[in-house]
């Protein structure tokens, strides 16, 4: 008996070791004013209006289609269609259910799976949502603030079914967009 | 006396559980107008709609239409919420109007409709925002707010 707790307690001891990967990880709650920070900066432009200019030779750029703009409150809205390959793990998913169920009806169904599998290799569909606004912030200065959305589309049908909306906080996307933001505005100071 | 007490008890159960299916009394058209209502003295419109874009920003928004001159600002959001067996996606859409009430002071009305994307991902039967008083004080008191922040130049 003695034998038997010793052996438990040498059990809950090591396990315990374990417990922090149990632990529900905590998601930092991100404020307004750290989300402001992200998608905001700040250009030196002579008028709103370049500003706008250089945005939107830069969504231009990326293959981005205008669906609103509002001149006077200086907004812009934009969308972009693209494709994106799966990612190898989901190919691979699909292949091992290929062997599974192929092994599983003696290899009666295979030609049917074999047909399933090429939805491996469709592309997801993706649409970027992206909202530029412009602000003045002094005379010589102006603040640009973007916020955007990522759907991930169904593939194989071609309607609109949203797998995934992503709020690009924490990516790269925007020190992307800001990067060649930059690159504009010294396009536009050197009158290129 | 088992089967007594068994019954009893889940006619007590019963009773407890009713207020839950009580009818709940729907708020007059006025009475959502004064949820959706304030009232903002502000130097410029200009100043007061930037706010309220920057506010649906931080909200996560994208705002699909805006007019200056009339004053609106309409914008959507979609996203994942919890549902039985799983995740749906919700889409939220708004759209907020100002209207100049005189001496630099502006009127604010933004309603919100709430929607669930059907399988074809398109939007769905419109669904009830739970407790909307609260919703709509929440998004107030972010504009009030954004209106300190732009007013600190942060």
């Amino acid at each position: 008996m003695k034998k038997f707790i010793s052996k438990f307690l040498i059990f809950v001891f090591v396990f315990s070791f374990y417990m922090p990967v149990f632990a529900k990880s905590v998601k930092k709650e991100v404020t307004a004013l750290d989300k402001r920070a992200i998608q905001t900066k700040i250009y030196d432009t002579k008028s709103e209006s370049e500003l706008m200019k250089m945005a939107l030779n830069v969504l231009q750029d990326e293959e981005y289609k205008i669906i609103n703009l509002d001149n006077d409150l200086s907004l812009i809205t934009a969308i972009k269609e693209s494709a994106r390959p799966r990612p190898l793990g989901v190919k691979i998913g699909y292949y091992t259910g290929f062997l599974i169920m192929s092994g599983i009806s003696f290899g009666i169904y295979s030609t049917i799976f074999w047909i399933w599998i090429k939805d491996a290799h469709t592309p997801y569909n993706i649409e970027d949502i992206i909202t530029v606004n412009v602000s003045e912030l002094t005379n010589k200065q102006r603040k640009i603030r973007i916020n955007s959305i990522e759907k991930v589309l169904s593939p194989n049908t071609g309607k609109p079914t949203t797998l995934k909306t992503i709020t690009d906080v924490e990516s790269q996307f925007y020190q992307d967009f800001y990067t060649k933001m930059d690159k504009e505005s010294f396009i536009t100071k050197q009158n290129l | 006396m088992f089967k007594k007490n068994i019954l009893i008890l889940a006619c007590l159960g019963l009773i407890f559980c009713s207020p839950s299916y009580a009818n709940q009394k729907e708020a007059s058209s006025l009475e959502i107008r004064q949820m959706q209502t304030r009232t903002y003295e502000v130097k410029t419109k200009k100043e007061l709609m930037e706010a309220i874009v920057n506010v649906l920003q931080d909200r996560d928004y994208l705002i699909n239409e805006s007019n200056y001159n009339l004053g609106v600002v309409s914008g959507y959001k979609e996203c994942k919420e919890k549902a039985f067996l799983g995740q749906r996606f919700a889409r939220f859409e708004t759209s907020v109007q100002i209207n100049e009430l005189g001496n630099k002071s502006y009127k604010v009305r933004t309603n919100f409709i709430k929607k669930f994307l059907d399988p074809t991902g398109s939007p769905g039967v419109k669904k009830e925002i739970k407790n909307p008083e609260e919703f709509y004080r929440e998004f107030f008191s972010q504009l009030d707010k954004s209106l300190f922040i732009e007013s600190q130049g942060i």
